[in-house]
C-alpha cells in the first residue's frame, strides 16, 4: 500500500478572520478583539477552529471527485491559532482499500506546535 | 447551571443553501475545485446536485435560537465531529436542530456537547458533534 501525503502551508491573516466572522456570523470576541484575547489568557487574536478546519477540507476534495463520499471525521483542537500564524495543514493516507480510505487530519504552526489533529473516513461511493 | 441543562433541544429549522452561499464560502476556504460550483460536474461524479463542503454544516449554528448559548458567551471550540451519511446538497431544504447532549464540569472550565442532526423527509442524512469549552482559565 501507498502512503500519500498532503501539504498545504498559509498564513492566517486578519482579513481572513474577519471575513469568516462576518459570514458565519461567529463575533466571538476571542476573535476580533485583542484586549479580550488577552484577558482569557490567550497571547492574541484567535483563528476560528472551523475556519481552519474548512480551509483544511480542500485537501480531500481531490478525492471526493474521485469516487469517495466523506463518511467521518473527527477533529480535535489542542492549542489556539493565532492571526498571522504560518500553518502547515496535512493529510496523509493511511490506509486504502477498494471500499474504504482513511487519512489524518493533522494542522501545525510554525513553532512546530500541533493545533489540531484528526482522522477521516471515506467510503466508496455506490454510484461509481 | 439550568442555562445548561442537558437534553435541551432547538426548534426544528428548515434550512436551505443556495449555490452562491456555496461559491462565497469556498472563496474564503480557498476550494479551488469546480465539484463546489458546476452542477453539470457533480452530477457527472454521482452527486444529486452541487454538494456542501463536509464543513459547511457549522454555519447552520447561526441559523438556529440556541436558548443555552448567546454570540457573547466566550466559547473555545475543542472537538468537531461530523458524520455523513449522504452529502448534504444545494437547494436541497434539510431539517435542522441540535441537542445539548451533555454538560461536564472539570475544575473551573464547563465542557458542553452538541449534537446537530439534518433530516431530509425524515431520514438523518449527517451529524455534526461539536464539543465547547465555556471558560477559559487565565494563567
Amino acid at each position: 500500500m501507498r502512503l500519500i501525503a498532503i501539504v498545504h502551508h498559509f498564513i492566517v491573516t486578519e482579513n481572513l478572520v474577519t471575513t469568516y466572522a462576518d459570514i458565519s456570523n461567529d463575533r466571538n470576541k476571542v476573535h476580533l478583539c485583542l484586549k479580550t484575547a488577552k484577558e482569557k489568557g490567550f497571547e492574541d487574536r484567535i483563528a476560528h477552529g472551523m475556519l481552519i478546519l474548512a480551509i483544511h477540507s480542500t485537501l480531500c476534495t481531490p478525492l471526493l471527485e474521485k469516487g469517495w463520499a466523506l463518511s467521518n471525521v473527527k477533529s480535535k483542537f489542542v492549542h489556539p491559532i493565532y492571526i498571522h500564524d504560518k500553518l502547515e495543514l496535512s493529510s496523509t493516507i493511511t490506509y486504502h482499500s477498494t471500499k474504504k480510505c482513511t487519512a489524518t487530519i493533522s494542522c501545525t504552526n510554525f513553532h512546530n506546535k500541533t493545533t489540531f489533529y484528526g482522522k477521516m473516513v471515506f467510503v466508496r461511493r455506490s454510484e461509481n | 447551571m439550568n442555562k445548561w441543562k442537558k437534553g435541551q433541544k432547538t426548534p426544528v429549522e428548515k434550512i436551505r443553501i443556495c449555490a452562491t452561499d456555496v461559491a462565497n464560502y469556498c472563496a474564503l476556504i480557498g476550494e479551488p475545485s469546480v465539484l463546489y460550483k458546476d452542477k453539470t460536474y457533480a452530477k457527472k461524479l454521482g452527486y444529486e446536485g452541487i454538494p456542501l463542503p463536509y464543513t459547511y454544516a457549522s454555519f447552520f449554528w447561526q441559523k438556529l435560537s440556541i436558548p443555552w448559548l448567546t454570540n457573547d458567551d466566550p466559547v473555545i471550540l475543542v472537538e468537531q465531529n461530523f458524520s455523513y451519511d449522504f452529502p448534504l446538497i444545494c437547494g436541497v431544504t434539510y431539517d435542522v436542530s441540535m441537542e445539548l447532549t451533555n454538560v461536564r464540569k472539570i475544575h473551573e472550565q464547563l465542557f458542553l456537547y452538541h449534537t446537530l442532526t439534518v433530516l431530509l423527509e425524515g431520514i438523518k442524512q449527517m451529524t455534526m458533534k461539536t464539543t465547547l469549552l465555556y471558560e477559559v482559565q487565565t494563567t
